[in-house]
């Protein structure tokens, strides 16, 4: 993998600041517009996303006009030539994979890595895994592809660990990121899962023992009638501070839960443990078949939600709770 | 609280309510015209507009804003609510009244109260509402509500014993994105649903809905319905992520033929001593098996 570490790290404009999309400059707008038409991709799809400087107000969660999508996430927007590669454990501390087409699975073990502008293609537990206790690991304009119901793996994620994942476009799994404690997941699309098996889907899987996470300016869409576009629970532990912001999240069963329904007595097991500091804030909430959020066992702050399609308010009384 | 009355009597302590002073002060049940006070479940005749909610009682609805009940013991009879009504109280008898709203949930027992009654009433979702009852951990009974122009007509989520009997569910309204169940259970324990009538047709999911969503589901007797509408008109769904469900029996109940989109039920996933039996076409009688 050597030699395409850093290679063309500064090609792409888009790259040339880590928080390029969601902060963006005017000039950033520019740059973007003339990126779309030279690269004639998806004719003026980026004059329908307009960067996300362009958003009326300040994390309403009804007035975004850019959500992430597949016209703005992976490597496709950025121009790039991508080069063929098997799978990659990155080892060395800082390196920075860019441009590749994975066929296969990356691996982190060092600190302060990053993979962009790259498709990974893998039908494997996880397409990109970054091992506990890894600081500084990003996955950046990344474009992930789990292969689906037919070629996937079951109980498949997309990137599991500790991570900062932008600008990626995620499908074709069965859990699109799982992240772990000090993780952010920001402007990127989820969508279209798939994985054989028995799945049970969720676009971002925070299953307890984890805190500090935050989820910003996503585009979570699960087309199933499970399981959730965001779950948070208690199955491993505690949970502690996750902020889910300004995000699109459609469908599933519940589409969001906070579910402190685990641990001893429960007829599902599990370690249990405390839920705090959850909140949900700004979201456009599609409702799921079941309804629009699982609160169960704790008490989330929860304002700014509206209704994906009506944009109506959401007020807590929205919450399902069990008793079971 | 049954004493003699006459309609003098009567519309003054309309004026009082009116004044939100005598929930308490229920008139009696003797000027009831028409419905009988506890039509034995599962032998009446079918829930339908002429046997539920206030109207078949004869009763005269007087107005009102919406209501809070927090004081147990409180008899809530006779009221026309536009608005919705809130239970936060144990003992509480709401009967013979109208509620229209269409607030996402017109009529609310929360969670932690016992010994609620809720009967010949009618509940009007006007379209806009997401679930007409919805009944969280608390022992309730509901009995000959008439329900109507709601997304979802019950939604129950508690274990601590519920009671849904000679109920009439219809006309569903739902949103495009919009799931309609008569009835929905996405977790839950100890309860018994007789006798009701869940007429949902048109509706895109259910006339009754149990899957785990939410939780597991736990001791269900689901006994001499009528169902009608939605993908599937009943579904006992255990492939979801909520845990199992287990001893339900779902006896005894009658299918409208044709009703629905792709069949008459589900019944699949995660189960366990799910007993099946008695259930037939409303039409001829035709067995249908699980």
């Amino acid at each position: 993998m050597t030699p395409f570490l850093n290679e063309a790290s500064a090609m792409h404009p888009l790259t040339s600041t880590p928080s390029a999309r969601p902060g963006a400059s005017p000039r950033r707008a520019l740059r973007l517009l003339v990126l779309a038409a030279l690269c004639q991709a998806a004719a003026g799809a980026y004059a329908l996303s307009p960067p996300t400087n362009l958003r009326i107000g300040t994390g309403g969660g009804g007035t975004s006009t850019a959500w992430p999508s597949a016209s703005n996430t992976g490597w496709q927007p950025t121009g790039v030539t991508l080069k063929s590669s098997g799978s990659l454990t990155v080892s060395t501390a800082g390196a920075v994979i860019d441009g590749l087409d994975v066929s296969g699975t990356i691996y982190i073990s060092a600190n302060n890595v990053t993979i962009k502008r790259s498709r990974i293609r893998a039908s494997a537990f996880a397409a990109i895994q970054i091992r506990s206790g890894v600081t500084g690991a990003r996955v950046e304009d990344c474009e992930i592809d789990g292969r689906g119901v037919s070629g996937g793996a079951t109980n498949s994620m997309g990137v599991i660990g500790p991570v900062t994942v932008l600008r990626s476009n995620i499908y074709g799994v069965e859990n699109g990121v799982t992240p772990e404690s000090g993780s952010l997941v920001q402007d990127s699309y989820i969508h279209d899962l798939g994985a054989p098996g028995s799945p049970h889907y969720d676009g971002i899987q925070i299953d307890g023992g984890l805190s500090n996470i935050v989820i910003r300016h996503n585009n979570i869409v699960i087309s199933q009638s499970q399981t959730s576009a965001v779950m948070i629970d208690n199955y491993f532990g505690s949970i502690s501070n996750i902020s889910v912001d300004n995000n699109r999240l459609v469908g599933g069963g519940f589409t969001v839960y906070s579910d402190g329904q685990f641990g001893s007595g429960s007829p599902r097991g599990g370690s249990g443990g405390t839920i705090s500091g959850v909140s949900f804030t700004n979201n456009r909430l599609g409702k799921g078949a079941a309804g629009y959020a699982n609160i169960v066992k704790n008490t989330p702050a929860w304002s700014g939600n509206v209704d994906d399609v009506t944009g109506q308010s959401l007020g807590t009384n929205v919450w399902w709770t069990s008793a079971t | 609280m049954n004493r003699p009355i006459n309609l003098i009597l009567k519309a003054a302590l309309a004026a009082t309510w009116l004044c939100g002073e005598a929930y308490a002060l229920a008139p009696p049940t003797n000027l009831r015209v028409g419905a009988p006070t506890t039509p034995p479940p599962t032998s009446g005749a079918k829930p339908t507009a002429a046997n539920t909610g206030w109207q078949p009682t004869g009763v005269t609805l007087s107005p009102s804003g919406s209501i809070t009940v927090t004081a147990s013991g409180t008899v809530v009879d006779s009221k026309d609510i536009s608005g919705t009504l809130t239970i936060q109280a144990s003992n509480v008898t709401v009967k013979r009244c109208r509620v229209r709203s269409s607030s996402y949930y017109p009529i609310q027992v929360k969670d932690g109260y016992s010994n609620v009654v809720i009967q010949d009433t009618e509940v009007d979702g006007m379209g806009g509402s997401s679930k007409a009852i919805l009944i969280g951990n608390s022992q309730v009974t509901v009995q000959r509500a008439n329900i109507h122009d709601s997304e979802d007509g019950l939604s129950l989520n508690g274990s601590a014993g519920l009671t849904i009997v000679d109920n009439y569910v219809h006309n569903p309204r739902h949103s495009s994105e919009g799931h309609s169940d008569g009835f929905e259970m996405y977790g839950g324990a100890h309860m018994v649903i007789k006798h009701n009538n869940f007429d949902y047709s048109g509706a895109n999911t259910s006339a009754s809905n149990f899957s785990n969503w939410g939780g597991s589901i736990n001791d269900v007797t689901y006994d001499g319905n009528w169902l009608a509408g939605g993908a599937y008109m009943l579904y006992v769904d255990g492939n979801f992520s909520g845990g199992p469900i287990s001893n339900v029996k779902i006896t005894n109940n009658r299918f409208v033929r044709g009703s629905s989109q792709y069949g008459t039920h589900v019944v699949r996933g995660n189960l366990s001593n799910i007993t099946w039996s008695g259930n037939v076409y409303d039409d001829n009688g035709q067995a249908i098996g699980q």
